[in-house]
């Protein structure tokens, strides 16, 4: 037999997939059902309960599953534990429906506190898998540093917002846990899902597109202003400093993105496959669809003082909606069927040398159904955006069934990959 | 065009025209067409063949899949013999290896 390229096997990972999928699922049908409540303020049950389903159940869940796959293309090495993938799963995907669910009723209580609990536990067995496959590898690559950071700022993350569960009992912050959504949000959002994402895509982008791009000094950099930026805006944040100083780690991290935006560019530009699938196409755009929630986020910081509450909250909600249903979830959606086909191919084809020679990853995905899935799901995204600003009541319902009926469709192709068998 | 080195041109020429029929299961392109191939040992009085080659992405995942069809394909070639299909990363692959067969597929 030839040596054996490191690899975590699909058991461990596949799990990850099918719950982020069906979290994107709930996550819709939940959107759909909250309809009547989006014109009042975001800090709600079911706009909070909606937030952390796609940001755990659905972003996290995902990006954990890629990411232990990942680990040992990137390290060259094999995941360190595959029981600890396991346990961080079990954990994650037994705290996050407690958390959503106490988040539903407006329950700050000890059942959140658990989930949340066990949620925390699920990221240090992930943290662990990071740092000891780390150490079996001297050599590392930049983007295993990416992930490492990320971790660091998912961790820090959750670690804030249990504290900010347990201080709307237990008052034992200086302020309310109000006072401190934007940082628990904003270093969870900018340090474990942007960071993330730049360090796992400036890998996956090049290795799909066969690109020879080798540009480590452009990502070194994108790693160092992005980390200064985050400890900055958390400095500013809990030193109280004026809020006009948010300008300068936001201006860095804006920087970052358009590092990592010029780093795709050139990726593509260098390509050698000259034609892209559409799954591939949708995570380029979603590169660019960053830009939308960072200009409102913009509006937002240069109009805190002059403009209404409810000009205010609408920015706010649609900033949040676009970050996640639009930058994150288009992200993810096409990565997915760029990723999964292959890990479920490597299940059953990779060692059958000659019986199956003629089928490849890309033909268990369904394209026709997939590009029709994806333009249901931008025909439901751009008639969101718009109703949400217009405040468009009608046209939100509708926006929303769109967007669950591409959720639809999407889990069922994701399970369908899951369950795939080959033929006999 | 990326030169596969061996020490039995006879028995090598063989080897890569069985070898086209080998395809990156991402690309669709044959890994001699890739520039995959570095060298072919035949020791034809043991029955073995080694084979020494490389990936476009170092750990690709796919590179068991590849490897093991490579070596399938070696054997079928040559009945009796065994293939020793190793990975070699220390010659970085780039993508002036690629035959002008294998970049009209690519350019498609």
């Amino acid at each position: 037999m030839p040596q054996s390229q490191p690899h975590t096997p699909p058991a461990f990972v596949l799990p990850f997939y099918g719950y982020a999928a069906l979290s994107l699922l709930v996550a819709l049908g939940l959107l759909w059902w909250s309809v009547p409540n989006l014109d009042g303020h975001y800090f709600q049950p079911k706009i909070l309960g909606i937030v952390h389903l796609m940001a755990l159940g659905w972003g996290s869940m995902m990006i954990l599953g890629a990411s232990h796959q990942l680990l040992p293309v990137l390290l060259g090495k094999t995941l360190y534990s595959n029981k600890l993938a396991m346990s961080s799963f079990v954990l994650a995907a037994i705290g996050i429906p407690m958390l959503v669910m106490r988040f539903m009723q407006f329950q700050f209580d000890g059942l959140a506190l658990t989930g949340a609990g066990f949620i925390i536990l699920a990221i240090v067995a992930f943290f662990i898998n990071v740092i000891k496959n780390m150490q079996q590898q001297p050599r590392r690559a930049v983007h295993v540093w990416f992930i490492l950071a990320a971790t660091i700022w998912l961790l820090l993350t959750m670690l804030l917002g249990w504290l900010l569960l347990y201080n709307f009992s237990h008052p034992i912050l200086p302020n309310s846990s109000l006072h401190y959504l934007s940082l628990h949000a904003h270093i969870g959002l900018s340090g474990w899902f942007l960071l993330l994402i730049m360090g796992v895509g400036s890998r996956l982008i090049p290795m799909f597109l066969i690109s020879q791009i080798n540009d480590n000094k452009t990502l070194w950099y994108i790693f160092i202003l992005m980390n200064a930026s985050l400890l900055a805006f958390t400095c500013i944040f809990l030193c109280g400093v004026s809020r006009i100083f948010i300008a300068i780690p936001f201006t860095g991290i804006l920087t970052s993105m358009i590092l990592f935006a010029r780093y795709v560019r050139h990726a593509y530009q260098q390509r050698v496959r000259y034609s892209i699938d559409a799954p591939m196409k949708l995570s380029l755009v979603s590169v660019l669809l960053i830009l939308l929630p960072s200009l409102l986020l913009a509006a937002v910081l240069l109009l805190q003082t002059t403009a209404s509450t409810d000009v205010m909250t609408t920015l706010v909600k649609l900033y949040g909606f676009l970050l996640f249903f639009g930058w994150l979830s288009t992200l993810i959606i096409g990565m997915t069927f760029k990723t999964l086909p292959f890990i479920v191919w490597s299940q059953h084809y990779s060692k059958a040398a000659t019986t199956h020679q003629q089928i490849n990853p890309a033909d268990l995905v369904q394209h026709r159904t997939v590009k029709n899935m994806m333009l249901l799901y931008a025909t439901g995204l751009v008639l969101f955006a718009i109703s949400l600003a217009a405040q468009t009541m009608w046209l939100l319902h509708m926006a929303a069934a769109i967007l669950l009926l591409a959720g639809v469709v999407y889990t069922w192709l994701v399970f369908q990959l899951i369950a795939h068998q080959p033929a006999k | 065009m990326h030169a596969i080195t061996t020490n039995r041109p006879d028995y090598c020429a063989k080897a890569v025209e069985k070898l086209y029929s080998v395809l990156d299961p991402e690309m669709g392109v044959s890994v001699v067409d890739l520039g995959l191939i570095e060298q072919i040992d035949i020791d034809v009085a043991a029955e073995k063949i080694y084979c020494r080659m490389t990936l476009t992405t170092a750990f690709c995942p796919l590179g068991d899949a590849i490897t093991n069809r490579v070596q399938q394909a070696l054997e079928d070639t040559f009945p009796g013999f065994t293939a020793d299909v190793t990975l070699d990363f220390d010659s970085h692959w780039t993508p002036d290896r690629i035959s002008e067969a294998g970049k009209t597929i690519l350019d498609r």
